[in-house]
């Protein structure tokens, strides 16, 4: 009888244990938060070297990107909706996380149609959204260096009324501190994934 | 006899006087005309095209005396790729509609034949199957405040 006691007694505190322990396990897991749209690359990706410039007049480097978090869109100027659209979203966000106390990454446009986006052009452009959105741009090479590292298909599309488009890939990129790319954001973007997800992805950069 | 056909020719026109008019079977709404954005010309324009007839319409052409090319195009996301294509008409099924808008089916405006700035009229010539519909509205700054 006492043998059969403490045997309970022991299976009794193994299962409280084990209980226990499942317990802390999903409240530590729960307790960190999650990105709810963003898709947070492994072990981040860090860039290579490439030269482009803003549209200062700025030399911008793999080096202008590290000490802060940034969020990078790849389109053009003459590109009619999703360009205008998706660094409108960015900009919107940003002013929501400010009004909160919220540190908000940098927004950095770079064109894929330098040939049209020239310094000048990008700083009328970038500044009619009224953030600080730095449009940034340069030679085709310096430009492939960048996004072939970070996956962004870019190409000239000719129209038949005589101009021409830009494909190009609608992503958002999350760049860390280290100038690494720690997450992405696919098309079709909403404001509310930016303001949700950006503070959670700087929080467990 | 004769005054028979005669109050019945009468009958007729009062009774079809009486009938509603149901507009014309094609109808332009919610006009969007934004102001192109720095460093561009080209202006983007969404509407909402209905079909009320009962025959399936196609909209081959949309001109505007502001500007000197005008062209139907088509924003598609395809495995996470932008790309803008012309579209060289727009067919709508009978009682249905289509949407221009943004990210998807919208109009180019470009080469102004003049000054158009937000404020500034233009007008938006449809040509379709049956007929032309025209539209007047208003270009409108490209960025609403929130």
């Amino acid at each position: 009888m006492s043998t059969t006691r403490k045997l309970l007694a022991m299976i009794f505190m193994l299962l409280a244990f084990t209980g226990g322990a499942v317990f802390m396990y999903q409240a530590i897991q729960g307790g960190r938060a999650q990105p709810a749209f963003a898709t947070v690359w492994p072990g981040s990706k860090p860039l290579p070297e490439f030269s482009l410039m803003d549209h200062s007049g700025n030399a911008f480097t793999r080096t202008s990107l590290q000490g802060k978090w940034s969020l990078m869109f790849f389109g053009f100027t003459h590109c009619p909706d999703i360009c205008p659209a998706t660094l409108q979203q960015l900009a919107i966000a940003n002013s929501r996380l400010t009004e909160s106390g919220t540190n908000v990454p940098d927004i950095i446009l770079v064109s894929v149609d330098p040939e049209r986006d020239s310094p000048e052009v990008m700083a009328a452009y970038v500044s009619h959204f009224g953030g600080d959105i730095r449009g940034v741009t340069g030679d085709i090479p310096e430009l492939r260096k960048l996004t072939s590292a970070a996956g962004i298909f870019f190409e000239k599309s000719e129209l038949p009324s005589g101009g021409y488009s830009v494909d190009h890939s609608a992503v958002v990129l999350v760049i860390n501190e280290n100038g690494a790319i720690h997450a992405s954001f696919g098309a079709p973007h909403t404001i509310d994934a930016f303001v949700n997800d950006v503070p959670v992805l700087m929080g467990s950069g | 006899m004769k005054i028979t056909t005669q109050v019945l020719s009468l009958a007729a026109i009062f009774l079809s006087a009486c009938v509603p008019d149901p507009g014309p079977p094609v109808s332009i709404t919610d006009v969007k005309i934004l102001a192109p954005m720095p460093g561009s010309s080209a202006g983007v324009a969404y509407f909402k095209i209905e079909n009320r007839s009962e025959t399936t319409i196609t909209v081959s052409r949309i001109d505007s005396p502001q500007y000197n090319d005008v062209e139907m195009h088509e924003t598609t996301i395809e495995d996470g790729v932008s790309r803008m294509r012309p579209v060289e008409s727009i067919r709508i099924e009978p009682a249905s509609s289509v949407n221009f808008m943004p990210g998807e089916k919208h109009l180019m405006l470009m080469r102004p034949s003049a000054s158009v700035v937000p404020g500034s009229p233009v007008t938006l010539e449809f040509h379709y199957d049956f007929g032309l519909l025209i539209v007047n509205a208003t270009m409108q700054n490209r960025l609403p405040s929130e």
